[in-house]
């Protein structure tokens, strides 16, 4: 569904590579993982296959169900169905929970709303009418987040460390939570983090290291791979770790 | 009570701004409606006291409403005029005794205006004890063609709370300058929002809304949004003083700007002179932040679609 090859980007305002060699596939309805410590690229990878400006590669290509979209818009991509929920979602000034959702349907149906809601286990009746700012705590701007990237119905999903500021408690929640929208939207999934956790759902992984991809394949094999570059086995004191994959 | 037809134009731009105008004629609701230097429809109620006077250019009216009388339904005023030139002016005085309670709903519509004057000078005195809450809606039509200057002063007793909303937001601008003084007395509550939007380089607002926190304990905030696009101007100042023990204020200023020749200016300024008072400010100005962007146009906006949606947010 996704395939990206050799890409090269230098985000606008820096002057070195920040990704110099990453390629990967993600095939259709499947939670694929892209594992990395911070620094390592990831998020710069999920902006650019998103078409964001500050991101257009300098060399290597992007394909989506087929058809080359290097060099096609956000927006574009978008209606192609591919969406993208940020590791911080912004707030926005005056702008309700449910039109904020509504924005990115094609058929903007009151009930739909509410059942992006309930898949993220938010109360609409609670939810609907609230501002998306910042009187939503970091955990329910998430929920909305995801909510409103579930409402569009798209093919693939790039979650940008969905798992981030999260309490560890949570994680197996969220994962779960996560395996639930996949399989009631049937949309791919492009998961950016460097939680083993999300092992419990992932499908397949890459790992990309200095801007590079190291490894693609299944999800136990490049976490232990990523385990071995950074060192972890050592300092992971969560047993069984590495096995339960 | 004293009825006649309020124009269908002017009734349509009440509904452009977003207010429910059912309510509005409804007979037995509080209102004052005027058109041009006319009152097409008065009605008081228990405690409310409606005084008007037309004068050659406009009217002269005295607003009251009685101590400890809580007005239960909107006082819903208009301040119309459906010609296309002349001047229209407006001396009014508000006057809200101790402990009374009162919302009034205010539609200033102009809806053909080419070459319009549009004047007021309000005075406000709120009692001790009172909540006053005053929404003004305004629509100048879509020729820029409307001049807009009005002045309030109120003084805000000890204890009351005095909320107004100013909003310019639908169809042009025209020129609007205006220019609010509020005080504040001991334990009194203000809180002021203003919304305008410039939409062509005929479009010029100045707004300049002031609170003085007089009195001990007294609060004040002022919120100022703003866009301007297509050579508009759009320039708002917000000013607080502290001047007395335990006063707190704060002024925030948001303004976005679009297109070549545009111009927005916000200015937040703070003045203490007591120094237990504590006065904060903020203000942005710029265009539209680009993570709010991105992120509409990851769910399929244009980049207009997405601008348009954050500045009617904003707004």
């Amino acid at each position: 569904m996704l395939k990206v090859k050799d890409l090269v980007i230098e985000p606008r305002g820096v002057k070195k590579a920040v990704v110099s060699n990453a390629s990967f596939e993600v095939r259709e309805k499947e939670i694929h993982v892209i594992l990395g410590p911070n620094g390592s690229g990831k998020s710069t990878l999920a902006y650019s296959v998103m078409g964001l400006g500050g991101y257009k590669p300098i060399s290597g290509s992007i394909t989506f169900m087929e058809k080359d979209i290097t060099n096609l818009s956000v927006t574009e991509r978008a209606k192609l169905g591919i969406t993208l929920a940020w590791q911080e979602p912004v707030r926005f000034e005056g702008i309700t929970v449910s039109d904020y959702i509504k924005a990115g349907m094609s058929n903007r149906d009151e009930s739909a709303v509410d059942h992006a809601l309930s898949l993220v286990e938010l109360d609409s009746k609670k939810f609907k009418k609230r501002f998306v700012d910042n009187s939503l705590s970091g955990g329910e701007r998430k929920r909305v987040e995801l909510a409103a990237v579930v409402a569009m119905e798209p093919k693939l999903m790039i979650l940008d460390e969905p798992d981030s500021g999260l309490d560890v408690i949570v994680y197996d929640e969220l994962y779960q939570l996560l395996d639930n929208i996949r399989n009631e939207v049937n949309s791919s999934v492009l998961l950016i983090t460097h939680r083993e956790e999300s092992g419990e759902v992932a499908d397949s992984a890459t790992l990309i290291w200095e801007g590079k991809t190291i490894l693609s394949g299944r999800f136990p094999i490049v976490m232990h791979k990523y385990c071995t570059m950074a060192r972890r086995e050592d300092k992971c004191r969560k047993k069984p770790c590495l096995m339960k994959y | 009570m004293q009825e006649k037809t309020l124009p269908h134009e002017i009734l349509e731009s009440a509904e452009k701004v977003g207010f429910d105008i059912d309510p509005m004629v409804a007979p037995d609701a509080p209102k004052l409606l005027l058109n041009f230097n006319k009152v097409v429809a008065v009605k008081d109620a228990p405690g409310l006291i409606l005084k008007s006077k037309e004068i050659d250019d406009g009217i002269v009216a005295d607003i009251i409403v009685t101590k400890g009388v809580k007005i239960k339904y909107p006082l819903h005023l208009c301040f119309g005029m459906v010609a296309q030139t002349g001047i229209q002016e407006i001396v009014a005085r508000f006057i809200i005794e101790d402990g009374a309670e009162v919302l009034m709903l205010a539609h200033c519509s102009f809806p053909n205006a080419c070459d319009l004057v549009h004047k007021m000078e309000a005075k406000i005195a709120v009692g001790k004890g009172a909540k006053f809450l005053y929404e003004e809606r305004h629509y100048h039509g879509e020729n820029s063609g409307a001049s807009v200057y009005p002045t309030f002063e109120a003084d805000i007793g000890e204890g009351s709370y005095f909320k107004t909303v100013f909003s310019l937001v639908q169809g042009t601008v025209g020129k609007v300058n205006i220019n609010a003084n509020i005080y504040a007395q001991k334990d009194a509550k203000i809180e002021m929002i203003t919304k305008a939007y410039g939409k062509s380089d005929k479009d010029k607002v100045m707004i300049r809304d002031a609170v003085f926190l007089e009195g001990n304990n007294s609060r004040g905030t002022i919120r100022m949004r703003a866009a301007a696009r297509g050579g508009g101007e759009v320039f708002m100042e917000g000013i607080t003083e502290g001047n007395a023990p335990g006063a707190t204020g704060h002024v925030d200023c948001k303004e976005i700007i679009q297109g070549f020749g545009s111009t927005a200016r916000a200015t937040p300024l703070v003045r203490v002179t007591d120094e237990m008072a504590r006065i904060t400010h903020e203000a942005a100005v710029g265009r539209v932040n680009q993570k709010e962007l991105d992120t509409l146009m990851a769910r399929g906006l244009t980049e207009e679609e997405a601008v348009d949606m954050i500045v009617k947010g904003m707004l």
